[in-house]
Order: structure tokens, then C-alpha cells, then sequence
């Protein structure tokens, strides 16, 4: 046996092992990755994305109208880490698929996470969710505005979205660009499944801590439906179906216009900056709106709508009575706390411990993340106090 | 000192290449010319399957067609630097679903050649060498793999995984302890 890194080193030095690479892949993907690199220049950013909102007959008290504001932000410029997939092409099934993504004009289908969303997207970069309620949501991306009509209240809300990256390869919300090169990205076939009375033929994409499960009509050519399962965010899966590609989709339909006579909500999402200190002023005001002061039961955003209505059901949240004002104010901190959880990379392990802990329990480690190039964690207790600590001595 | 100076225009051009690779293709496919069969190497020693190596050296590569236009390193270092980074994430990530570990497990005595020339001791094979090494965390396979597949010093392998160097210094010493003892009990099972 080794007993030291020269041994191991010498041991590895005897193996003989084949890593003569094939000519055909090597050349073949050299063709690929030109003509993927051609193309990314050639294409226009276009964005896709999702929302929730909390239904009109919860949204009695200030904290779950805040909730919901939040959500709306939060969601529309997340919702790339929900629907940011893959699917794999290196069957020939794929290749109808693939040619309709690269052409489409117009996509729609549904997304169903904890509530059914229908989505359409059109070209260069407009996008519309309607939500089971009538809520709907309209973004324009290549201005960086958005409009969400409450129509059972006469409300809506205007968004402008600052700050947001410039390179669309940089770009968090690039849905349909990904869904573009899903070619690539294939590692497992699954072979064939029925689902909902159809023979579909099954693809598996694994990203950093996500996996995508892709299924497809081999008859067809059709994308019929997309799993896509978060590995370190159990309860955030989604199920996508019912897509259509080149849909006559009218332009009145991605108007930025409020109807007449209702009345306007404005938040400005500022998406530059979030640190700590934001998530940590979120859990502060959360636990203020608790009446046993406790932290929320989850960060997941996709939840956050249920858990509010859940809470405000079982009278959880104080009486709220604060001003319009006040309430802005909150929507953006909670707005900009969770921005600084999606920002976190999958390497940061962060993990939120909070649930059921009350604001002032110093003793308990409520959230922890390894920030880049750290090599100890930084760990927020009940209290809001932050330490670093050795990865050893993390709450297990 | 002809050939000093030689290696630093080598070294010139090269960094020149990576600036231009983010506009121009042809500097691109050299760039890939140059590094396809190391990446390529690093995925088998990691995934100890060609067909798996071929599959994630795509997807590196095809990362890399995808966002070098925002690649912020200049010099021909900060690309092999992002280019393992990448292959090591897209290898942990395959390596990540407990089935594929699996099917690697099985797979890999298939694959590959031993020659243990000095097989009078009781030097671990191939395939119990990596059983072992697939026992380890991501990162820590990814350590090994940079660090004795690949001969990188510990200051590349930090640069690499965005860590201290002496966080790589210690972690391999706790990893070569692990190994020994996964590949001692083995030895001892077996015996």
C-alpha cells in the first residue's frame, strides 16, 4: 500500500489507461461548437419566465399583499432557475424538435409547479403568464418593464427592472436560448414511457443541481413535456406541457398599457447588489410580521404564496396595519433577500434552517452558505448574528 | 535564450488567442485544437468511460462556444484554468446520480487496461483504485484527478476549484488517508 503522494503518484504512474480520443467525435464536435459559437452571436436575447401571485379571495391582510408584490418581482426574475432546461439531441428524434425552438416565432404552454401557469412568449423578447384567477402578467424584456393586472380588484402593477445584465449569455432569464441548446446536453435516454395515454420517448439532461426530463412524441416530433427537478431545493419541481410553437399570438395580448380605470401598484426592482445584509433584513421583517416572531418556514420562492396563504388561514400574521409606504419598502426587502439567495451558486451549499425558530434564539443556526473562494461558511444565527465557521462544525 | 524567448512568444500567441476567441471562430477551433485531448483526458481518468468522457467533453466544450464572448481571463492560463473548472462541474454532475456512479462502477474493469509492472506488493489495480476514488466527494475525485491524472501543480488546482493552495495541500492529505483506508479494508476483505 502507498504511504505517502510519491507512492500514490508512482502508482498511478503504472496504469495504463486508454484515453486515445476518437477522430470522428473530436472533429465532429469542432463543427458543433463553431456553429453553436456562430449562432449564439447571430440570435437576439429573447426571455421567458414565470410568475405566481397569491389568488384574490387570500389577499385580505398587508402581509400577504406584500407577499404578493414580492412574489411577483421575485418570481419574474427567478424564474429562470424554474424553467431553465435542457434537453438532450443526440437522437434523432430530436432534430424536428430542435429546428422548431431555433424557428419559432411564438411559443406557449404550461407550467404547473404549486399553481397551473400558462405561459406565451413572442419574439424579440415579450412574454405573458396568466394565472389561474385571471392574474396576468406581462413583460417586455428588451425594455426591462412589466405590467400585472389584478383584474378581480382593478389593480395593477408596474414593473422596471434595473440593473438587469447586459450580455444575453450572461443572462439569467434566457429560458428559450436554453431550451435552444438542449441539443447538446443529452446524458441519459430513457427509453420509451406512456404518459397521459401517449408513447413518449424520454431524455434526461443533469446541469449543475438540476435535471431535466424531457419527453418527446417520437411519432410526432413533438415536445410534449419537461420535468425539471431542483436536486438541493426539494418541493421546487415543474412539470411543463401543452407546448405550441408559431401561434398567432396578437400584440395586444403583450401590451404594457393598464385597462382603464384600475388603479396602480409601482415597484421598482433593483436587481444590482444584494448581499447578506438583504437576506438578513428579510428574515428580520418576516419575523416581525409573525405574531410568535418566527422565521418563514421556507426561502423557496415558488412557496412563498402558499405558506403566506397558509399562515394567514390559521391567523399566523399580526394585523399588519402598516402604511402603503411601509409596505413598499417591505416588498422590496423581501424582494432583495431572496435575489440574494438565487444569486448563490450551487457550490455555496447554502442550506435555511429556520422554520419554527423565533427571532432572538441566538443558539440556533437558522442559514448557512459558503461565499466564493471562502473556505468557511458564513452561518446566521436566530439572533441575526453572523460568524464564520469551519465547515467541520456546521450544524448537522 | 532563442528558446526563452521562443516559448514566451509561444506563450504570447496563445494568450492573443484567447482574447480573440471571444469574436473570432478560427481562434476558437485552435484554442480547442489545443485543448480537446486534455479535457478529453481528464473526463476518462474522472468518468473511467470514453463514451461518458466523449458525452461531458462535448457539453464543456460546447459551454464554451456558448459564453467565452463574457470570459473575463486573458491570458491562455485563465483559459485551462475555466476550461477544467467547467469539466469538473459537468463531470461531478454526471458523477452526482447515484445510479451512474453505479453503472461507472461496473462498467470501468471493462474499460481499461492494468499494468501494475510492480505487482509484487500490494499496490491497488486500476479498478480498485477507482472504486475507491469514486468512494470520495465530487471535489475531492476532481483533487485527485488534477492532481495525479493530470500532474497540476497545487496552485493550478486551487486557481481551478476556487480555493486556497494550502486548502488543496490538506484536503489531498486527508484524501490520500481515506483512500489508504478504503483500499486497506478492501485489501484486507479480500485477503
Amino acid at each position: 500500500m502507498f504511504k505517502d503522494e510519491s507512492e500514490f503518484k508512482r502508482i498511478v504512474g503504472q496504469l495504463n489507461i486508454d484515453t486515445e480520443p476518437n477522430p470522428a467525435h473530436r472533429e465532429g464536435l469542432r463543427r458543433q461548437m463553431l456553429s453553436v459559437f456562430n449562432e449564439a452571436e447571430q440570435q437576439p436575447a429573447t426571455r421567458i419566465t414565470v410568475l405566481q401571485i397569491l389568488r384574490r379571495n387570500i389577499m385580505k391582510s398587508p402581509v400577504t399583499k406584500i407577499a404578493a408584490a414580492a412574489v411577483i418581482i421575485i418570481a419574474v426574475l427567478t424564474g429562470i432557475h424554474y424553467f431553465g432546461i435542457s434537453i438532450p439531441g443526440t437522437s434523432v428524434v430530436f432534430a424536428d424538435v430542435v429546428e422548431r425552438l431555433h424557428n419559432a416565432r411564438t411559443m406557449t404552454y404550461t407550467a404547473n409547479a404549486t399553481t397551473e401557469i400558462e405561459i406565451a412568449f413572442k419574439k424579440p423578447g415579450y412574454m405573458r403568464t396568466t394565472m389561474p384567477g385571471g392574474f396576468v402578467t406581462v413583460i417586455d424584456w428588451t425594455q426591462g418593464k412589466g405590467l400585472s393586472t389584478l383584474p378581480t380588484r382593478n389593480q395593477f402593477i408596474e414593473m422596471e427592472m434595473s440593473n438587469l445584465p447586459h450580455d444575453p449569455a450572461q443572462h439569467q432569464f434566457n429560458v428559450i436560448e436554453k431550451l435552444r441548446t438542449l441539443p447538446e446536453r443529452a446524458d441519459e435516454e430513457l427509453g420509451t414511457s406512456e404518459i397521459d395515454g401517449r408513447v413518449l420517448q424520454g431524455f434526461r439532461v443533469t446541469e449543475e443541481d438540476v435535471i431535466n426530463t424531457v419527453w418527446i412524441d417520437p411519432q410526432t416530433r413533438d415536445l410534449v413535456r419537461v420535468e425539471t427537478e431542483f436536486i438541493n431545493a426539494p418541493g421546487m419541481n415543474v412539470v411543463m406541457t401543452d407546448f405550441q410553437f408559431d401561434v398567432e399570438l396578437d400584440d395586444s395580448l403583450f401590451s404594457l398599457t393598464p385597462p382603464a380605470g384600475y388603479t396602480r401598484i409601482e415597484v421598482q426592482a433593483d436587481v444590482s447588489g444584494v448581499t447578506e445584509h438583504d437576506l438578513i433584513e428579510y428574515l428580520r421583517v418576516w419575523s416581525s410580521w409573525t405574531k410568535d416572531g418566527t422565521f418563514p418556514p421556507t426561502l423557496n420562492p415558488m412557496e412563498l404564496q402558499k405558506v403566506s396563504m397558509e399562515m394567514e388561514q390559521q391567523g399566523k400574521f399580526g394585523d399588519g396595519q402598516t402604511t402603503e409606504q411601509q409596505r413598499k419598502r417591505d416588498a422590496m426587502t423581501m424582494y432583495r433577500g431572496i435575489m440574494f439567495l438565487t444569486q448563490l451558486p450551487a457550490e455555496s451549499n447554502w442550506r435555511y434552517a429556520g422554520e419554527d425558530v423565533k427571532f432572538g434564539d441566538a443558539n440556533t443556526a437558522i442559514f448557512w452558505y459558503r461565499p466564493e473562494g471562502s473556505e468557511t461558511y458564513r452561518v446566521i444565527y436566530g439572533d441575526l448574528r453572523v460568524k464564520d465557521v469551519e465547515p467541520e462544525n456546521l450544524p448537522k | 535564450m532563442v528558446g526563452a524567448m521562443a516559448k514566451l512568444f509561444e506563450r504570447t500567441e496563445n494568450d492573443d488567442l484567447v482574447l480573440r476567441a471571444r469574436t473570432q471562430a478560427d481562434a476558437l477551433g485552435r484554442l480547442y485544437e489545443l485543448y480537446y485531448e486534455r479535457i478529453f483526458r481528464f473526463c476518462v481518468h474522472r468518468l473511467f468511460n470514453k463514451e461518458i468522457a466523449e458525452d461531458v467533453t462535448s457539453t464543456v466544450f460546447l459551454e464554451v462556444a456558448r459564453t467565452i464572448r463574457t470570459f473575463k481571463g486573458r491570458t491562455v492560463q485563465d483559459f485551462q484554468n475555466w476550461l477544467y473548472a467547467i469539466a469538473a462541474n459537468q463531470a461531478n454532475a454526471y458523477i452526482r446520480k447515484a445510479s451512474r456512479r453505479k453503472k461507472l462502477l461496473e462498467t470501468a474493469v471493462g474499460l481499461t487496461t492494468v499494468s501494475t509492472t510492480e505487482g509484487t506488493d500490494n499496490s491497488p489495480d486500476w479498478p480498485q483504485l477507482h472504486t475507491a476514488i469514486l468512494k470520495l466527494k465530487p471535489q475531492h475525485q476532481t483533487i485527485v484527478t488534477l492532481r495525479f491524472f493530470e500532474n497540476l501543480q497545487y496552485e493550478q488546482i486551487a486557481q481551478i476549484l476556487d480555493v486556497k493552495e494550502a486548502t488543496v495541500r490538506v484536503t489531498l492529505h486527508r484524501i490520500l488517508n481515506e483512500l489508504r483506508n478504503h483500499l486497506q479494508s478492501e485489501f484486507e476483505r479480500q485477503t
